[in-house]
Formats: structure tokens, C-alpha cells, sequence
């Protein structure tokens, strides 16, 4: 069973101005189907539909056709949650609370037993490099160490399938170090990995599968194991993709 | 329509027939118990406050507020009088050396403080269960002020609205009604024996004191006014060089 | 079947985790320091207002004193319940909420709970110092329907903070739903003036509007108990009773009104 299937997903946005309603296309007929233990990676440029995708996945957004499946679970299902963890595009925490706190936090909604919970915050912070500043309010953090706190928050009810949306935006050279080789290092524990960006030298690093989108539609997948020189390789399918005809020999 | 929008919209109809009936059954058995708007008939010179009190329910606080108002109109100067004189003559009752013919501003001049009952209305408009503003209010504009009509409308206002048999504050505003009525037409033995009734030394205010002992005075009872002025003397310390003078007069009287 | 269920896992009820953290929120926040200085105004007024009243002191502290804290339950009341959920959205901590496995209506009713929980404290802080004041200064003694009044300004805070937070959702605008809340509270204490524009009005159509009016708002007037602390017999307890539970079904009603824009609310 794949651990993310898509079928025809469809999503328009409705917005009115002066009560008259404008139409745009958030995805169109999206297909799709990510392996257990699978590292996928959207692709694509700003606007195109790769936060829509993934929020449809989690039921922030409802979809206008189509259907969305997390394992069995038709989406948007309560329990389907208990299988995903989150990390949003920039993040917000509540700044008034500690790493240790939050972290409880997000735990105890995802109904991590009492019992449990603080081993496996232990753990966590642990993995994520923030033990010692555990009691320290979030307010004090700085970027790349609320990022972290973000990758802890997804992590602490164990879920099946992480989605991380642009992962490394805004983050300094160390902060995607340490983004990179955290990635890898769930990658080792079997997590099926869902990631959209746009910047391609990151996705190759990390993706097994990369799906290239554009103004809503899927119009490639390509399987970066297949690939010899990746980076070079998937930067040329990518514009190619993605630019319009005629321009693609310009660059 | 998905299921949890029909039970939803359900519980929300079922929910509305349990509020409306429980809200309606409270309200045909608790009436409520103030003056509708169309029945404000005084506007000082803005209604802002009585707005203000309905709006937010706030009528008792607006009433006290009403009511300081008026407790300090009554302690300022009255009209056609500026603040220095005002001034002058309370200096000269501090001092005791007040001349005859004004000795006691409130008692000699009826038409002094016109707003009085005015001002006591908006009060018990706004909070008609507030007792003070008719126990105090209709002593100084009755007894003292001699403006009885105005003070006994103030009063029939407040029996209408506070009956109550067992209620201490209903007989006392019903004494002072029939002492008013007395005192109206001179018949002090009468309104002594009613004021005596309704006054408790201990309890009462200082002007309800003030009225007993001024009618015994009238009456001819001196000797029972100089033990009130000695009580109220020694009670309310501020009262003293006004309690020692009318004990000097009273004194003088039961000698002659 | 494996995927299903997960090991070491309970998934009850989630509103108290919300309803905690609210509380949280709003203990760190600056709001405390609002109230100390909420008790000092109530505190100086009061004193200040009775020394010019002889022999009505503890009245007029008591009135003062209790709208002190109605005001201020109200305005705290009507601002947190309005940016409870608006800020959350526009912060985008929403979306780490709406992917646990947490009904939505949970997290309606957890939030709202929380700031109950926070105005409840308030209204006993200041009903302290209130009590505090009133035997200190006068000879005051506590009456049933005091506490009655007390009581009954909580009341009023369940329904308005429940209109404030439906009122958000539907609006998604922070002005426009303190506005409606602020509107209803006025209209709710006007409300027998309301029906007896409704009773007098010629025209079928007006009637009928000022009817659905009176009725679709709340009567606050029947919770105002401290504007009848004056009144000897008070308000009878079964009426008081009565009042209470129409307050509370009337909060669940714009509960349920606001899980279900909520429901439907995309992110």
C-alpha cells in the first residue's frame, strides 16, 4: 500500500472582490503516489501549487474534487493525522512557551500517553541538538533553532510519513547543514519523507523521487536514483519543464 | 449536507426552544423591575447618564452618581449666590458668629435649592429602590427647605415602589409622609409623635436629627431639643459650634 | 489492520490541553498587569466616589466596585475571545493544531474554556479586593445576592465571549466581530425597551422585526442582579436559576453556530 496516493486532486481558490467571485487554480487533476520509507520531493516555482498539494494531504484545505488517501485513510480524517507530522513553511510557535513545553505540547494533542511523553521529548531534543536549551521560552530562539523545534514538534507522536514544506527557506548555510543531515537521519529510520521546494540542489541531496509542478498540474516525475549526474541533470529537466517553449534555449 | 452540519443545525433548533421557553418563563415571572425609557421624565442637561446606565446596566451606579450630584448641589451654593459668598457664610457658621436673620440659610428661604426634587427624581429614576435619596432628599426639601408638595410627590414615589410591609424602609417613608403632612399645616404635637417613630438617634442621618430637633423647638420643647443638639453634638463632631449655639438660644429660652 | 492503529496512543477528548495552554498564553501575556492597575482604579474610585456619599458608602463602592469588574471582564472578555482563533490563523500556529488529531470543535470549545477559565480568576481577584474594601471601610456584610451578582456577571461573560468567538469566525474580522459583540452586549441590556418598541410599533413588518431582535439576543437584564442589590426581595433564586441555564444554552448555541463556520474553514 502506498503511503501517499493522490487521484485527480483538484483545488480552486474562490476569492471575492466586490462580491464578485474570482477563480484560481490551486492543482488540477493531481496524481500521484508516494512509497513507504520513499524520500519525494515537489518541485516546482513559487505559486504552483506545492503547499496547496500538501495541504490538501493534511485537511487544512478541502478539495474541490479528487481524492487524497494517507495509507487507508481517505483525507481529511482525524486519524490519518496521528500518522503525518508537519513542519509548515516559517513556522510560528507560541513564543511564550519552552522548547519542552511545546513540544509536550503537540504530544499530548496527538495523544502521546503521559507515561511515554517525556522519553520521548528526552529523545527528541536529543535528536534535534536542543536538550540544553530546553527551558529557554521561544522567543529567545533564533531561526534555525525554531526550525528544529519545528522538526521536534512532527516528531514526537512518531508518525509514518513526514511533509516538510520548504524546509530550508530562509535558513543560514548551518541551519540547512543541519536541516540536510536531519532529513537523512529520519531517511535511515524508514520515514516516508514528503518535501516541496524550490531549489533543486537541495532536493537532489535528499529525494529519491522528485515530482516537477507547474501552475497546478504534475507534468513530470523523475527518479533521481536513475540519474548520474543529478544535480546538472534534474536543473536541465526542471527548466525545461518549466519554462515556457521557446525560452528553454535562451538559458 | 454532511452529517455534522445536520446534527448542528439540529442541536441548534433544539437548543433555541429550550432558551426561548426558559427565557420567556423567566420573564413573565420576574417583571422588570425599572421605568421604561419613554417614562424618563427629567433630563438634566444631558441624558447621557441615564443612556449610559441603560445601555450597560448600570442604573445603580448611575443613580449613586445622581446622587452625589445632588448631595453636593445641596452642600454648594444656591442660586443667586456666587462661591464667595457661599464660602463666606459656611466660614461664618464654622465660626459661630452667623447674624439672626440667616442663621440657618437651609431653614429661613423656601425658594433656595429649586433643583433639589428634580435632581432626587433623576436618582430614583434611574434606581427607584434606592431609600436614601427619599429618606434624605424628602427631609431637606419637606422639612427643611418647607417645600412639602414636592417633597411628599418624592416620597409617594418611593412608598409606590418599595411596598413592602415587613421592610423597616417601606414604614419609614410612610412616617415621614404623614410627619410632612403634619408639619405642613403646624401641627407639631402630631408630626413629633411620628418623626419619634421613625427616627432612630442611633441609625438616622444627621438632617433627620436636625428636623426632630428643630420641630421640638417649635413645639415649644426646648428642653427636648437641647438634649437632641447635645446628642448630635457629641455624635457628629463637625456639628458642634452649630449645636453649641442653638443650646446657648434653647437655654436661654427654657430660662425665660 | 497495522496502519490504522498506532501503539501507545489514546485519542480522547483533546479539549483540555487547549483550554491549558490558553490559560497559558494569557498568564504569560501582559493582562495581569492590566488588572492590578484594573484594581487600583476600581479600589480609588470607589473610595473616593463613597466619601462624598454619607451614609450610602458601601452602596456606592459596591456599585462602583461591581462595574469596575464588569467592564473590565467585558472589554479583557471581548478582545481575547475575538483574537483567540483570528490570531492563530493569521500567526499560522493554527496549522500545527489543525493537523493533530483534533476535532475542530474541540479546539473551539478548549479555547474558550481557557479564557472563561482566565476571566473567572479575574472576576474572583477583584471581587476579593472588592470584599476586602467594602469590610475594611464600611459595615458591610455580605449577602447572598451579592455573591448572586458576582456570579451573574461570570454568566454574562459565557455568553458574550461565545458571541465574540462565533462572531470572529464568521466574520474573520477582529473590528467587525468586537463591534457585533459590543453591539449585542448594549442591545441585551436594552432589551425590555427593545420589546416595548416591538409592543407599541404600528407597522406589521417593524414588529416583527424588533421581535426577532429581542429574541434573538440575549436579555442581560435578567443577569444585571447588581443594579437589584437595592431591591429587598432581590430576584428569586429559581428565576436566578433559570436565567443561569439560559445563559449557558445560549453560549452553546453560538458554540455550536462557530464549530460550524469553523468546520468549514480552510487554512
Amino acid at each position: 500500500m502506498p503511503a501517499v496516493k493522490v487521484e485527480n486532486l483538484t483545488k480552486i481558490y474562490k476569492k471575492r472582490y466586490f462580491l464578485k467571485p474570482r477563480y484560481s487554480v490551486g492543482i488540477k487533476n493531481l496524481n500521484l503516489e508516494v512509497e513507504e520509507g520513499e524520500t519525494f520531493g515537489l518541485l516546482g516555482l513559487n505559486g504552483s501549487g506545492k503547499t496547496t498539494t500538501i495541504k490538501l494531504l493534511l485537511g487544512l484545505l478541502f478539495a474541490d474534487s479528487g481524492q487524497a488517501f494517507i495509507y487507508d485513510h481517505k483525507v481529511p480524517d482525524r486519524k490519518a493525522s496521528n500518522l503525518v507530522g508537519y513542519l509548515p513553511e516559517a513556522p510560528y510557535f507560541y513564543r511564550y512557551l519552552s522548547a519542552q513545553e511545546i513540544i509536550d505540547f503537540y504530544g499530548r494533542l496527538s495523544g502521546v500517553l503521559e507515561q511515554d511523553r517525556q522519553k520521548k521529548i528526552d529523545e527528541i531534543l536529543e535528536l534535534v541538538n536542543l536538550t540544553n536549551n530546553r527551558h529557554k521560552r521561544l522567543a529567545e530562539f533564533s531561526k534555525g533553532m525554531l526550525q528544529r523545534v519545528g522538526i521536534a514538534q512532527a516528531l514526537i507522536h512518531d508518525p509514518k510519513i513526514l511533509f516538510f514544506d520548504e524546509l530550508i527557506t530562509g535558513l543560514d548555510p548551518v541551519g540547512i547543514t543541519e536541516m540536510r543531515s536531519l532529513v537523512l537521519r529520519l531517511k535511515e529510520r524508514k520515514k516516508t519523507i514528503f518535501l516541496s521546494s524550490h531549489i533543486i540542489s537541495e532536493i537532489v541531496k535528499v529525494c529519491d523521487r522528485v515530482g516537477i509542478i507547474k501552475e497546478g498540474e504534475l507534468v513530470k516525475i523523475v527518479d533521481l536514483r536513475q540519474l548520474k549526474n543529478k544535480d546538472a541533470e534534474l536543473e536541465k529537466i526542471f527548466l525545461s519543464t518549466v519554462m515556457p517553449s521557446g525560452q528553454e534555449g535562451a538559458s | 449536507m454532511s452529517k455534522s452540519v445536520v446534527w448542528g443545525l439540529a442541536s441548534i433548533i433544539i437548543l433555541s426552544v429550550v432558551a426561548f421557553t426558559l427565557r420567556t418563563t423567566a420573564e413573565n415571572r420576574y417583571i422588570y423591575p425599572f421605568s421604561p425609557v419613554s417614562t424618563m421624565h427629567y433630563v438634566d442637561d444631558n441624558p447621557y447618564l441615564e443612556l449610559g446606565a441603560m445601555f450597560f446596566g448600570l442604573r445603580s451606579m448611575a443613580a449613586d452618581i445622581v446622587w452625589i450630584k445632588t448631595l453636593q448641589y445641596y452642600g454648594g451654593p444656591t442660586e443667586g449666590e456666587t462661591r464667595e459668598e457661599h464660602e463666606h457664610h459656611i466660614a461664618e457658621e464654622a465660626h459661630g458668629d452667623h447674624h439672626h436673620h440667616h442663621h440657618d440659610r437651609h431653614d429661613a428661604d423656601t425658594t433656595a435649592y429649586r433643583k433639589l426634587y428634580a435632581l432626587c427624581t433623576r436618582a430614583v429614576w434611574l434606581d427607584p429602590y434606592f431609600f436614601h435619596v427619599y429618606n434624605i432628599g424628602s427631609a431637606a426639601i419637606g422639612f427643611v427647605q418647607e417645600r412639602y408638595d414636592e417633597a411628599a410627590a418624592l416620597l409617594k414615589e418611593g412608598v409606590v415602589w418599595n411596598y413592602n410591609p415587613n421592610s423597616v424602609h417601606y414604614w419609614r417613608l410612610n412616617y415621614a409622609l404623614a410627619a410632612l403632612g403634619y408639619e405642613k399645616v403646624k401641627d407639631y404635637k402630631n408630626a413629633i409623635a411620628i418623626l419619634e417613630k421613625m427616627i432612630d438617634p442611633d441609625d438616622s442621618p444627621l438632617i433627620l436629627l436636625r428636623v426632630l430637633a428643630n420641630t421640638y423647638e417649635k413645639n415649644g420643647d426646648y428642653r427636648k431639643s437641647l438634649k437632641l443638639w447635645k446628642f448630635i453634638s457629641h455624635k457628629f463632631p463637625d456639628q458642634e459650634i452649630k449645636a453649641q449655639q442653638k443650646m446657648k438660644i434653647l437655654a436661654q429660652r427654657i430660662a425665660g | 489492520m497495522e496502519t490504522c492503529s498506532v501503539s501507545g496512543r489514546k485519542n480522547g477528548v483533546n479539549i483540555l490541553p487547549i483550554a491549558e495552554y490558553t490559560i497559558m498564553e494569557n498568564i504569560r501575556s501582559k493582562i495581569f498587569y492590566i488588572l492590578l492597575l484594573f484594581i487600583f482604579i476600581m479600589a480609588g474610585s470607589s473610595l473616593v466616589f463613597s466619601s462624598l456619599a454619607p451614609y450610602t458608602e458601601a452602596r456606592v463602592i459596591t456599585d462602583i466596585g461591581l462595574a469596575c469588574i464588569e467592564m473590565f471582564t467585558l472589554m479583557t472578555g471581548i478582545f481575547a475571545a475575538v483574537n483567540l482563533v483570528l490570531q492563530e490563523i493569521e500567526n499560522r500556529t493554527i496549522y500545527l493544531l489543525m493537523t493533530r488529531p483534533l476535532h475542530r470543535w474541540e479546539y473551539i470549545i478548549g479555547r474558550y474554556l481557557g479564557v472563561l477559565v482566565i476571566l473567572c480568576f479575574n472576576i474572583i481577584t477583584m471581587l476579593s479586593v472588592l470584599v476586602l474594601l467594602l469590610k475594611l471601610t464600611t459595615s458591610w456584610t455580605l449577602s447572598p445576592m451579592f455573591i448572586w451578582s458576582a456570579v451573574a456577571i461570570f454568566f454574562k461573560m459565557i455568553i458574550i465571549v461565545a458571541v465574540a468567538l462565533t462572531a470572529s469566525l464568521v466574520f474573520t474580522s477582529s473590528i467587525t466581530a468586537m463591534a457585533f459583540s459590543f453591539l449585542t452586549w448594549v442591545l441585551g441590556h436594552f432589551s425590555s425597551e427593545l420589546k416595548l418598541m416591538a409592543e407599541r410599533i404600528q407597522s406589521f413588518l417593524a414588529k416583527g422585526l424588533l421581535y426577532l431582535l429581542y429574541y434573538a439576543i440575549p436579555n442581560f437584564q435578567l443577569f444585571n442582579l447588581k443594579d437589584k442589590l437595592g431591591i429587598p426581595e432581590g430576584m428569586p433564586l429559581d428565576i436566578v436559576s433559570m436565567v443561569l441555564l439560559y445563559g449557558l444554552i445560549y453560549a452553546a448555541i453560538f458554540l455550536v453556530i462557530g464549530s460550524l463556520f469553523f468546520s468549514k474553514k480552510e487554512f
